[in-house]
């Protein structure tokens, strides 16, 4: 990695101040991600501005309404082992158990995981310089694509890595952005951008705004749950992962939320899944009928449409398990 | 070697043992050389030898004081990094280290003479600075301008006639007989076994027969350290700490390269991070960064530190090469084997030794016709290196799999093919071991016959290794101090074994002591010789030595506590911290008493090896059955049991013999499951050279690992020990895959078994 100042913010306000300052500074959660960039030279900062030093960042608050405000700060582990959101809003905490392994989970946080850039291993070599890097090429079109995705797809065909963002986004959470115009809130949905609009992004976070806190409303009502398939039972990248919340009454689905982790440049809510439930019962006809629905569309690569099959087994057998 | 050896012709000494298994005890004669002992036998009443004992320096690895190569650090010590080719193919027509040169702290630089470039990371450049950190930043200044060729880095687009050539036409590798066609040399058989009887004939009589091919990726070795060496001159002395298998190779490696006399080389490797075949090279098959070490130490006149990064290890220290196996046999409706017809191709990646017939040729000996057919095939890709058993995992995988298919088309269960078709009674013994420890009466009769998604089963499959020893040119001193302290000392490394413990255990044995009274020294070429850790030879080769170094101190010692008892040095014996007079264990002094009385400081015996001679077997049997569950919904396979039954003569330490069954269980799970080197296709580079994507097995996949020795009193050497780090993955992929169609009906014909290709099978087994 190239050599960098090292700064410890202790306001929100300073760690804006502190990256403004320095073209080209980077801000740091847990590292976990960051470091990855440091040493494969993806980034090369003057200066690395840590937000752990901000007081208050970290803390996890349930709301007398039944809403979750989270400080980005959380580590994986304090949300995964919350009792309380264990109970509130289960795919929250399964997805953040199931995320890397305990000692990566223990240092790195939910809003790091969000807001980490994927892992494609052609982004992540300094020596392929892809789309995403300011190239001009994705080299998994006609090229090692087993991992890449099947929905939103072009011009970069990297798959979104965040296991939370996929179960925030079953829970409708919403992103709390801190900016040069003050704060700003921006739902989960409208949060992430394809790479039709900009290969080199993942989502609208601006340059100098800080992630300041994660809501999530009131699952009242609601059921959930998280599931994601890897290759190795632990330290591994989803092949698909999915979050689904269904809200019923009397044995009928009234509202539902079906979305696809690892399969989509952003984590893929699949609508047509979500309308093939409301109004049916929660049966293996209905969850049959929306796994068929997931899939509508899909446009696998050249190695990976297995995945295609994967999300039709997993969206039946997850909304299963909550019949 | 082996069984075939004939007895050696110098003066020999005929002793009669008691040889083989203890349930079918075989009495042989056996011709040592002169001044060997009787070997151990199944009549040996041993004290500490076969027993299990904990690492003497695991406490030191548990708390950090045991100091590895990484952690080996000297004032003035200068930081090396390479500068490795970024194209598979093609010319270097320009190395620019100017800016390097000029970057502060930066004292030296290398370039290769070499203008070839025939995979991506190759040796180009070295560059030494006063820190890791200026080191790294100083070989990215170094400018490389390459004249691009064409490249081929896939095994079956390397096969082909229009393949682009990895080498010129006369400057292809390997031996002159054998045919050589563009990118393909072969076909060849193995070193052993071989070809016998009449495949086509057996063929003709078979009732049934299965042809089908195999596939199985490169794999690379992943050690947990990297390979790396520290390099110091003092005038014209040059000592080498070196993360190896063999300090003898860096030794006379490094003499040749550097022109300097051996003597004038000194390499120590006191903890190793492993290796499993990679560190057998003086550097590594594809670079020569311990020479370039050297060069770099002796120009900048400091001591120099080059650890290869992951990246590297993957790139250019070696790999297993990849395999595409076809196999054909033949068979009678009861079983029988009547033919077996194994072709293989397999990448080196630009070195040979992609053969995988090994476990062809030595299995099911019953059958009576068998022809093997071994191609190497050129790829732009780094030069693999012996793993674990070079060949035989894969040969095994693919040669067992088509005995179970074999098996599941007559109805038959595999096991009782695999009894009526065996040679070796060891393995006959070995079946009804671990079919009881595995419950094999659990297998499903019908494949994936479990209801529901989750799905188990069970499958077996069967190895093969040899006995490797040297017979000479290794050696051992044992030291008996006037206090009453003993060390021995070898040359030989300890690889992870738990080597260093074992020979203790030896010297323990013949001295009547604790092993915690020896103290080890080990992995230094000031030491008395011993062989690099290839074969699984290192106990084998050096344990006999090591006794017959204790014996000939204790004799020493006895001299001196005879007249003590009043008795001649024959009549004594020890045992228990006492020598006694053999016969009156009451008439006895202390071992630290006798001592004492010793003229001088300090006994010391040397011993050289005597030869191997003839043994029970010169054949290592194996076999190991799994258990799997496969969720067929996802195609996720999970190991839930494995039993791993071996035959590696008499084990000197139990404990970590168990050890070893117990890590190579784990890394041939690994190797069936996960690991997959990706060359991208377009590029040629390496997609995944770290251990995120390269994924190998992770704590949680872990599972019930049940390691199994059946002690063969092997008599080819005075400890009847033979070698186990190799034999005891053999079988692991075949068992797996075997595990994974009992458990679900999908066959998995390609490495690794990842849930893709469970799902792609799942789905062929519908369509029938």
């Amino acid at each position: 990695m190239n050599a960098f100042e090292f700064a410890r913010a202790t306001s929100v306000a300073q760690a804006r101040e502190l990256v403004a300052q320095k073209p080209g500074a980077v801000l740091k959660a847990g590292g976990i991600d960051l470091l990855d960039h440091l040493k494969e030279r993806l980034v090369e900062p003057p200066r690395v501005v840590d937000l752990k030093s901000i007081p208050g960042l970290a803390k996890i608050t349930a709301n007398p309404d039944g809403s979750l405000s989270l400080g980005p700060m959380a580590t994986l582990s304090q949300v995964a082992s919350n009792a309380g959101i264990q109970k509130s809003h289960p795919a929250l905490a399964q997805s953040c158990r199931e995320a890397a392994s305990p000692q990566i989970r223990n240092v790195a946080t939910i809003g790091g995981n969000v807001l980490q850039r994927p892992r494609c291993w052609y982004y992540r070599l300094e020596s392929y310089k892809c789309l995403k890097k300011g190239g001009d090429v994705c080299y998994a079109v006609g090229g090692e694509n087993r991992y890449h995705v099947i929905f939103g797809g072009g011009p970069s065909y990297a798959p979104h890595p965040s296991n939370a963002a996929v179960a925030l986004l079953a829970h409708g959470a919403s992103f709390v952005l801190e900016g040069d115009k003050g704060p700003r809130t921006v739902a989960a949905g409208d949060f992430f951008t394809l790479p039709s609009k900009d290969p080199q992004r993942e989502n609208l976070l601006q340059p100098g705004e800080v992630l300041t806190e994660i809501r999530v409303p009131s699952a009242a009502g609601w059921r959930s749950s998280y599931e994601e398939i890897q290759e190795r039972a632990d330290f591994d990248w989803p092949l698909v992962s999915i979050a689904v919340a269904v809200k019923s009454e009397g044995g009928t689905v009234r509202d539902a939320r079906v979305v696809l982790g690892a399969v989509a440049p952003i984590p893929w809510r699949s609508t047509r899944a979500e309308q093939a439930l409301v109004g049916k019962s929660l049966d293996e006809a209905g969850a049959t009928a929306a796994a068929r629905a997931a899939v509508v569309g899909a446009a696998p690569m050249s190695d990976n449409s297995y995945k295609v099959g994967l999300v039709q087994n997993l969206v039946r057998r997850t909304l299963l398990s909550l019949a | 070697m082996s069984q075939e050896a004939k007895p050696p012709e110098a003066p020999t000494v005929t002793f009669t043992v008691k040889a083989g298994h203890v349930s079918n005890p075989q009495t042989l004669e056996v011709h040592a050389a002169e001044g060997d002992l009787k070997p151990w036998d199944l009549d040996s009443k041993l004290r500490v030898v076969k027993g299990r004992q904990p690492r003497l320096d695991g406490k030191y690895k548990v708390t950090g004081r045991a100091k590895y190569t990484y952690d080996i650090n000297m004032p003035g010590m200068l930081w090396a990094k390479m500068v490795r080719a970024s194209v598979p193919a093609g010319q270097i027509v320009k190395i620019d280290t100017s800016k390097a040169e000029a970057l502060p702290g930066v004292k030296t630089v290398w370039t290769t003479d070499s203008r070839s470039v025939r995979f991506a990371g190759q040796d180009v450049a070295a560059v030494a600075a006063v820190s890791p950190e200026a080191a790294e930043d100083a070989a990215r200044l170094v400018e490389v301008t390459y004249d691009e060729a064409a490249y081929v880095t896939d095994l079956e687009k390397a096969m082909a006639d229009d393949a682009p050539q990895v080498y010129e036409p006369d400057k292809v590798p390997g031996p002159k007989d054998v045919p050589k066609k563009g990118n393909v040399v072969g076909p060849t058989s193995p070193r052993r076994g071989g070809n016998r009887g009449d495949v086509a004939k057996g063929f003709a009589e078979a009732a049934v027969t299965v042809e089908e091919t195999y596939s199985v990726p490169v794999h690379t070795h992943s050690p947990l350290e990297t390979h790396g060496v520290i390099a110091k001159w003092e005038g014209d002395h040059l000592t080498v700490w070196a993360s190896t298998q063999g300090v003898l190779t860096v030794r006379d490696g490094m003499a040749e390269a550097l022109g300097v006399d051996r003597k004038n080389v000194t390499v120590i490797t006191e903890h190793m991070g492993g290796g499993f075949g990679s560190k057998l090279a003086p550097s590594a098959t594809g670079t020569a960064f311990a020479v370039v070490a050297c060069k770099l130490a002796k120009q900048a006149g400091a001591p120099v530190k080059l650890m290869l990064d992951r990246r590297e290890e993957h790139l250019c220290t070696g790999n297993a090469p990849s395999a595409l196996m076809t196999v054909k046999i033949g068979a009678a409706r009861d079983g029988t084997l009547t033919a077996v017809h194994y072709r293989s191709f397999g990448s080196a990646g630009i070195a040979g030794g992609a053969g995988t017939g090994g476990p062809a040729g030595a299995l099911h000996g019953k059958c009576p016709n068998l022809k093997i057919e071994e191609h190497d095939v050129f790829t732009n890709a780094g030069p693999a290196a012996p793993l674990r058993a070079p060949g035989h995992p894969q040969g095994a995988f693919a040669l067992e799999s088509a005995v179970d298919e074999m098996a599941d088309q007559l109805g038959l269960d595999p096991l009782e093919v695999r009894r009526k078709n065996e040679a070796s009674p060891v393995r006959l013994i070995q079946y009804d071991v671990g079919a009881k420890a595995i419950g094999w009466e659990r297998r499903n009769k019908k494949a994936g016959e479990t209801a529901g998604p989750k799905k188990r089963g069970l499958g077996m499959a069967n190895g093969n290794w040899y006995v490797f020893a040297r017979g000479s040119g290794v050696g051992c001193e044992v030291r008996i101090h006037r206090d009453g302290s003993v060390e021995y000392f070898s040359g030989a490394q300890d690889i992870g074994t738990g080597f260093r413990t074992a020979m203790a255990m030896v010297v323990a044995e013949e001295l009547g002591l604790k092993t915690t009274d020896i103290k080890p020294n080990v992995g230094d070429t000031r030491w008395p010789e011993g062989p690099a850790s290839g074969g699984s030879n290192t106990t084998n080769s050096v344990a006999p030595a090591v006794r017959l170094a204790a014996h000939d101190a204790k004799m020493k010692l006895f001299a001196v506590a005879a007249p003590m008892l009043g008795v001649k040095p024959e009549q004594l014996d020890a045992a228990d911290g006492k020598i006694f007079v053999t016969g009156s264990p009451g008439k006895s002094v202390g071992f630290k008493q006798a001592a004492a009385k010793m003229t001088g400081e300090t006994i010391s015996a040397v011993a050289e090896r005597k030869k191997q001679y003839e043994t029970y077997r010169g054949d290592l049997a194996g076999c190991q059955f799994a258990e799997v569950e496969v969720d067929t919904q996802t195609g996720v396979v999970r190991v839930v049991k494995m039993v791993s039954v071996n035959d590696c003569g008499f084990p000197i330490n139990l404990l970590t013999t168990e050890s070893q069954i117990i890590g190579a269980m784990i890394q041939g799970v690994s190797w069936a499951l996960f690991e997959n080197r990706v060359l991208d296709r377009n590029v040629g580079t390496m997609v995944n050279p770290n251990l995120e994507s390269y994924k190998v097995l992770s704590a949680k996949d872990m599972f019930e690992a049940v390691p199994i020795v059946t002690e063969i009193a092997n008599a080819g050497n005075n400890t009847s020990c033979a070698g186990i780090g190799e034999p005891c993955i053999v079988p692991t992929l075949g068992a797996v895959a075997n595990a994974v169609f009992n458990a679900s009906g999908a066959r998995v014909r390609a490495l690794p078994i990842t849930p893709d290709r469970v799902l792609a099978a799942l789905a062929a087994a519908r369509r029938g």
